[in-house]
């Protein structure tokens, strides 16, 4: 890929925390305020036509009184390898030199292949133009096309938001910091369980998360390499299945 | 042309349409108008991407806020870095003042009814000023505001006092049994802070803290570092619901409703009698209850009463007294009940068994409030002091009042039939961004400002340890917002009028003057040669705070709490027909109490448990649900003493036996497009079953009876949107034990799912798919 | 219709009558698809290839509310009526003050407007009495005046001014539309750079697009002068 103007110098990644999720959907709106995602209605929902970029899944594990429920949170996993870009007909997502998986709106003509290949189900398309009525059109950001009828879209990864911060870094002459460029549900997550960063910064916040032992993808045996990746969550009530060896039960304390 | 590529491909599509194509292809006008504005913004002069602080004194403790603005536009919302509340970071509730502020159905004009039988109709503010003057010339007058912390707050309650009338407060779900336990426990008038942070256990009953309660944003950041992975901490919550806070805890003891009081004497039962406490924190904690009274919570005893195994009940004690430090606090749904004082108080106590008064990782005592005119702390009158004050307004005592930020007509229980009772008042003013439940009474509803727009002031409760105050500003102009609205503001409206008797001209004065006696302190957060660059610092920071002003943790002895009632009490249910007998926990989910119902936002929400959205649902044990015959999207009857509301039952596995969860906020009459009839409002049903010591409401005492309608409806939820993954151990939530590598968890995961396939029949035991239904049959391995 | 085809039976009695009514209904119809095809063709040129061709009606430019000389203001000349003053030559950067901060060039507000044309300028020009009337000098109520956009990125274009002016400031000989004294000089001041998409529009009686602005001059531009041409630096 050839790189121009620092284009390229970057590899974008989100770490995500499963152990600190509380599964609170700040991230949820704080995504939906900042990209201009349709207002969900309840038409759309009993459709199970809502859109969410992020979205919490929470999952059930045992019976009560023993039961837990696991929060986490799913965005588009922005894949090395992804199986959306080889099937969209006319290059509408591709990945980026900067490892986005990007979609290109005015590319896509709507065929949903893209959709049907993506095991991680994060691809949600318009069904309907969106609508905002009129004063509530005050709000919408301006830096994020809104997508019109017919479609797909996904997390972007707060495009927008790396480009001002890049541009911000150039035109006052000096390199990006760390956590200078932060997606809108990582500002809103109150307890720091998304961290967006650098992997190409071997100091930054994510290439350290990603040197953790409880370092895990989704789904890895599909081979998609995603730039997203989780830390397991912790629970101090797991039996460690060959618990022989080391048979020691750190109490965190 | 500006044809869009989409457009184009559609139009060739139904090109044999022929001629009519080039109809289509006009320019929109509108997109190719830029308004050029009459003065010159600050931010289009500095640019378009301002962000101005603020704080919202209807919002969630106080929260510091950063707004973006463009071009006179608020933008978004994002949580104040510098603000030692919440730390950068906001909840979803923030959010969703963006839709208050640009509702398509904010009221615009000031309105007026000559009795409470005509219409509503609209006039300008130049008679409403003349109608105002006139009703409220009274002595006979109540000032209603929600808990105001601020110089609103403090506007309100000297206005009333000015002219001799009564100020009130009100809450749905008060904060005064809180209140009153934390000043039994620690002798403190404010709330202190929870050092949740620097905590090893936390042990936490009813308060779903990192939703609502009192500071769910200041929590959650403190919940993240708890989870630190260096010093990863341990929580323990008792709560009768599976809450969020539930959900995220190591532990989850699921007491049986008013039960949490004996659990948290029964963990002090076993401190002591494991010895995991030393002698002189077994003295501090012994010394003001009755000799031997703690033989009454053995814990096999209490866990027989609360529902909770003996083993996790022992284990919880354990951890709680040994792995230090630990903190103990609770509220919400813990002290919603005839005997919830004695219940918080209990809870409070535990932390002088654990040494937790003042010391790092624990209960941290926090200082007075640094402004004269404020306490620094603010709760709703009770349910009691409701009751009687309706009562008067019923008997046509009182002659005018004034609500503000309050929806009494939504958030009160129809026992006390607050409706019909403001019928017999005769002039009802009330204050509001868009038409609610209690607007609808009013004879004069005046448009009120957003946040946004004004200028005041707030204390957080708790503060963080130390004196903080925030600075609200106006981040937008009220008379360029983009609304055709003529609001002002209710602090500066009630201002005018006192014509300064109150003691102050305009709210932006008494932030003047708070701003400069915060600087004659000459200590804090902000340093300035003079006053009014202090000021300005002060407000380019969204607040003041100083480091150094912590609060003093004397030396205390709590009386003893074990008195009056200790035992739960719940409203009867029998003569209310068929059914089962369940008890009603109300929760706040995305609509905080109510107040963000407008909002399509906060409607759409998915809810972290149930992940519903836009109407009432009702959490219900799936063997209660089973036992009537429910599943989900059954259309249930839940009634009270008081009367009967309907719900889509949503069965899950983590609700206790017993009872049944309904989020408050829905079934507004009004409120807008999207909040009017959409659900229904399960506050009115309650029963008028006090707390014994404050009269506060107990609002999970109420017991009702389920029954099927034999109606069924989709529930409108986010979860089955999108497929579930193939569910095995370990996908997509790897959890592994401390220690543990995920590599290791992969591995024995997939060892222990290989040999459940060697007995296919067991498959069904694997786990459960997102709708809680055991995984099983259709077997498309391959 | 019976009387209509017993005519036609009637005129040339030795052609067969499917052919009498064939013929016409060919011809008709041939004209149909010639009339579609052109409409189409001239669909495709005008919506898809090309600027917008002006011939149905898709102008690039606009009357505005005020017929604004930018020669008066911006140009450096002599006035036209009353060529013994000079025009004002005023800096680009003078009204349009974000352009070099910020997305938008930005508009000036009425206010600036206001700040010469409350005194400057005769009573009897018309135009300058709507822009006092806007301005509320006259006692009248404020009110915005609503420009009308001449040139207009896709909604799908992300454009920022700032980084483009930051390049050709510091290289000029990328400006294009621009005399040898600019592009050949080590940096220029950022009024210069504008002419390479807005043309001389300090020469321009009303503003109109000279550009096409099209994609593929972006993507020509950001190739030469090695910036980025990945989709999402733009489209977003």
């Amino acid at each position: 890929m050839v790189t121009q103007a620092g284009f390229g110098n970057h590899k974008w990644a989100m770490a995500v925390d499963v152990d600190k999720c509380t599964g609170c959907q700040a991230c949820v709106l704080a995504c939906q305020v900042e990209n201009n995602i349709p207002l969900n209605t309840q038409d759309r929902f009993e459709r199970n036509r809502s859109m969410a970029w992020i979205r919490v899944e929470r999952y059930w594990e045992g019976e009560f009184p023993n039961v837990k429920a696991r929060f986490i949170p799913i965005m588009c996993q922005h894949c090395e390898n992804a199986p959306c870009e080889p099937v969209c007909p006319v290059f509408a997502t591709y990945h980026n030199a900067e490892g986005l998986n990007v979609q290109v709106y005015n590319r896509c003509v709507g065929t949903r292949y893209c959709a049907n290949g993506c095991p991680y189900i994060v691809r949600f398309f318009n069904y309907w133009e969106p609508v905002w009525p009129e004063s509530l059109r005050n709000h919408l950001n301006p830096d994020v096309t809104i997508r019109s009828r017919g479609i797909m879209e996904k997390c972007s990864f707060c495009v927008h938001r790396i480009r001002r911060g890049v541009r911000k870094a150039d035109s006052e002459g000096r390199a990006l910091e760390d956590g200078e460029i932060r997606t809108a549900c990582q500002d809103a997550c109150p307890t720091d369980a998304l961290v967006f960063g650098d992997l190409k910064d071997p100091n930054s916040k994510v290439s350290e998360m990603k040197k953790s032992d409880r370092y895990y993808t989704l789904l890895p045996a599909l081979g998609t390499s995603p730039n997203v990746f989780y830390l397991a969550k912790v629970d101090e009530d797991r039996e460690v299945a060959h618990a022989g060896a080391e048979g020691e039960h750190d109490d965190g304390h | 042309m500006k044809l869009t590529r989409r457009e184009f491909l559609a139009l060739s599509g139904k090109a044999t349409a022929g001629a009519v194509i080039f109809a289509a292809c006009g320019i929109p006008e509108r997109e190719l108008i830029i308004q050029s504005p009459i003065d010159l913004p600050e931010d289009l002069v500095k640019g378009e991407d301002a962000w101005f602080a603020t704080v919202n004194p209807d919002g969630r403790n106080g929260d510091g806020l950063i707004v973006r603005v463009m071009q006179g536009r608020a933008k978004k919302i994002a949580g104040n870095i510098d603000h030692p509340i919440n730390i950068g970071k906001h909840s979803p509730s923030d959010d969703a003042e963006l839709q208050i502020l640009y509702h398509p159905d904010r009221l615009a004009t000031p309105h007026f009814r000559r009795t409470h039988d005509g219409q509503l109709s609209p006039i300008n503010w130049a008679q409403a000023e003349s109608r105002l003057a006139d009703v409220l010339n009274t002595s006979s007058m109540t000032v209603v505001t929600n808990p105001q912390r601020g110089h609103l707050g403090w506007v309100a309650r000297r206005f009333a006092e000015v002219r001799g009338g009564k100020y009130m407060a009100f809450d749905p779900l008060e904060q005064g049994v809180l209140h009153t336990a934390v000043k039994n426990v620690f002798d403190a008038d404010v709330l202190p802070d929870l050092d949740i942070a620097h905590a090893s256990t936390v042990l936490s009953f009813g308060a779903d803290w990192m939703r609502s309660w009192v500071s769910p944003t200041r929590y959650s950041v403190q919940y993240g570092h708890l989870r630190d992975a260096d010093h990863r901490g341990y929580l323990i919550h008792g709560e009768s619901r599976m809450s969020q806070t539930a959900a995220s805890a190591d532990v989850w003891l699921p007491t049986k409703p008013g039960t949490e009081g004996d659990v948290a004497l029964a963990i002090a039962y076993v401190i002591i009698d494991e010895g995991l406490a030393s002698a002189s924190e077994v003295d501090a904690f012994t010394s003001s209850l009755p000799a031997g009274i703690l033989n009454a919570y053995r814990p096999g005893d209490v866990a027989n009463r609360s529902g909770v195994p003996l083993e996790m009940l022992l284990k919880a004690a354990k951890r709680f007294g040994d792995s230090r430090p630990s903190v103990a606090f609770g509220g919400g749904s813990a002290g919603a009940h005839v005997h919830g004082t004695f219940n918080l108080s209990a809870i409070y106590a535990l932390n002088t068994l654990v040494g937790a008064v003042g010391s790092e990782g624990g209960v941290k005592i926090n200082p007075a409030s640094p402004v004269a005119d404020l306490t620094g702390s603010a709760t709703a009158d009770s349910f009691e002091a409701w009751e009687e004050e309706i009562a008067h307004w019923r008997a046509g005592n009182v002659e005018t009042v004034i609500i503000r930020g309050a929806d009494l007509v939504h958030g009160l229980p129809d026992s006390v039939r607050v409706a019909e009772a403001l019928r017999q008042v005769p002039n009802v003013v009330v204050f509001g961004k868009i038409m609610d439940d209690t607007m609808a009474e009013a004879t004069i509803a005046l448009p009120e400002t957003t946040f946004f727009e004004e200028w005041g002031t707030d204390i957080p409760e708790p503060a963080p340890g130390y004196q903080t105050v925030g600075f609200q500003q106006p981040v937008i102009s009220a008379a360029d917002s983009g609304m055709a609205v003529e609001a002002r503001g209710f602090g500066d409206e009630l201002l005018r009028i006192a014509g300064g008797e109150i003691g102050a001209g305009s709210m932006r004065e008494l932030v003047e003057r708070t701003a400069s006696d915060l600087y004659t302190t000459g200590r804090g957060s902000v340093s300035a040669p003079n006053a009014t660059l202090f000021r300005n610092g002060a407000l380019q920071r969204g607040g003041w705070w100083d480091t150094g002003s912590t609060g003093s943790s004397q030396s205390f002895s709590f009386p003893n709490f074990i008195r009056g009632k200790t035992e739960a009490e719940f409203s009867d249910t029998s003569g209310l027909g068929l059914g089962i007998d369940l008890t009603l926990i109300p929760f706040v989910s995305s609509l905080d109490n109510g107040r963000l119902a407008a909002t399509p936002w906060a409607q759409q929400l998915p809810d972290s448990i149930s992940s519903a959205t836009w109407t009432t649902w009702a959490e219900i044990n799936k063997d209660d649900a089973a036992s009537i015959e429910v599943g989900e999207g059954d259309i249930i009857f839940i009634k009270s003493v008081v009367g009967e509301i309907e719900a889509i039952a949503y069965p899950h596995p983590g609700v206790a036996p017993g009872t049944v969860g309904v989020p408050i906020g829905y079934g507004k009459k009004e409120g807008g497009r999207w909040a009017e009839d959409r659900g229904e409002n399960i506050l009115s049903i309650l029963a008028d079953h006090k707390d014994e010591e404050t009269g506060a409401l107990a609002w999970a005492a109420t017991r009702v009876k389920i029954q099927k309608t034999g109606r069924r409806m989709k529930l409108p939820k986010f979860e089955g949107t999108v497929e579930a993954f193939p569910i095995e151990p370990g996908v997509p939530v790897l959890v592994v034990a401390p220690g543990e590598t995920a590599h290791e968890a992969e591995e024995a995961n997939h060892h222990e799912y290989q040999q459940l396939f060697k007995n296919d029949d067991s498959r069904a035991e694997i786990g459960r798919d997102r709708f809680g239904e055991p995984i099983e049959g259709s077997d498309s391995h391959d | 219709m019976a009387s209509l085809i017993s005519s036609i039976r009637e005129r040339n009695k030795k052609t067969p009558t499917w052919l009498k009514v064939l013929v016409p209904v060919l011809a008709v119809g041939g004209l149909g698809v010639v009339v579609v095809t052109a409409a189409l063709v001239a669909f495709v040129v005008t919506g898809w290839l090309g600027q917008p061709v002006p011939v149905l009606g898709f102008d690039q430019t606009f009357d505005q509310p005020i017929d604004f000389p930018h020669t008066v203001h911006a140009g450096t000349g002599q006035l036209d009526r009353d060529p013994s003053l000079p025009e004002l030559g005023l800096d680009c950067t003078f009204c349009h003050r974000t352009v070099t901060t910020q997305a938008n060039a930005g508009v000036p507000p009425v206010q600036q407007c206001a700040f010469c044309h409350q005194s400057i300028g005769p009573e009897s020009n018309s135009q300058l009495q709507i822009l006092r009337d806007h301005a509320g000098i006259d006692g009248s109520d404020k009110e915005p005046i609503n420009w009308r956009r001449v040139h207009r990125m896709p909604d799908h274009v992300r454009f920022v001014h700032e980084p483009h002016i930051r390049y050709l400031t510091a290289n000029p000989s990328a400006i294009g539309n621009a005399g040898s004294e600019v592009t050949g000089a080590a940096s220029v001041e950022p009024s210069m750079v504008c002419s390479t998409c807005h043309g001389d529009v300090a020469a321009m009686e009303q503003v109109k697009q000279v550009e096409p602005l099209k994609m593929g001059q972006c993507v020509d531009c950001h190739r030469d002068n090695g910036a980025p041409t990945d989709c999402a630096a733009c489209h977003h």
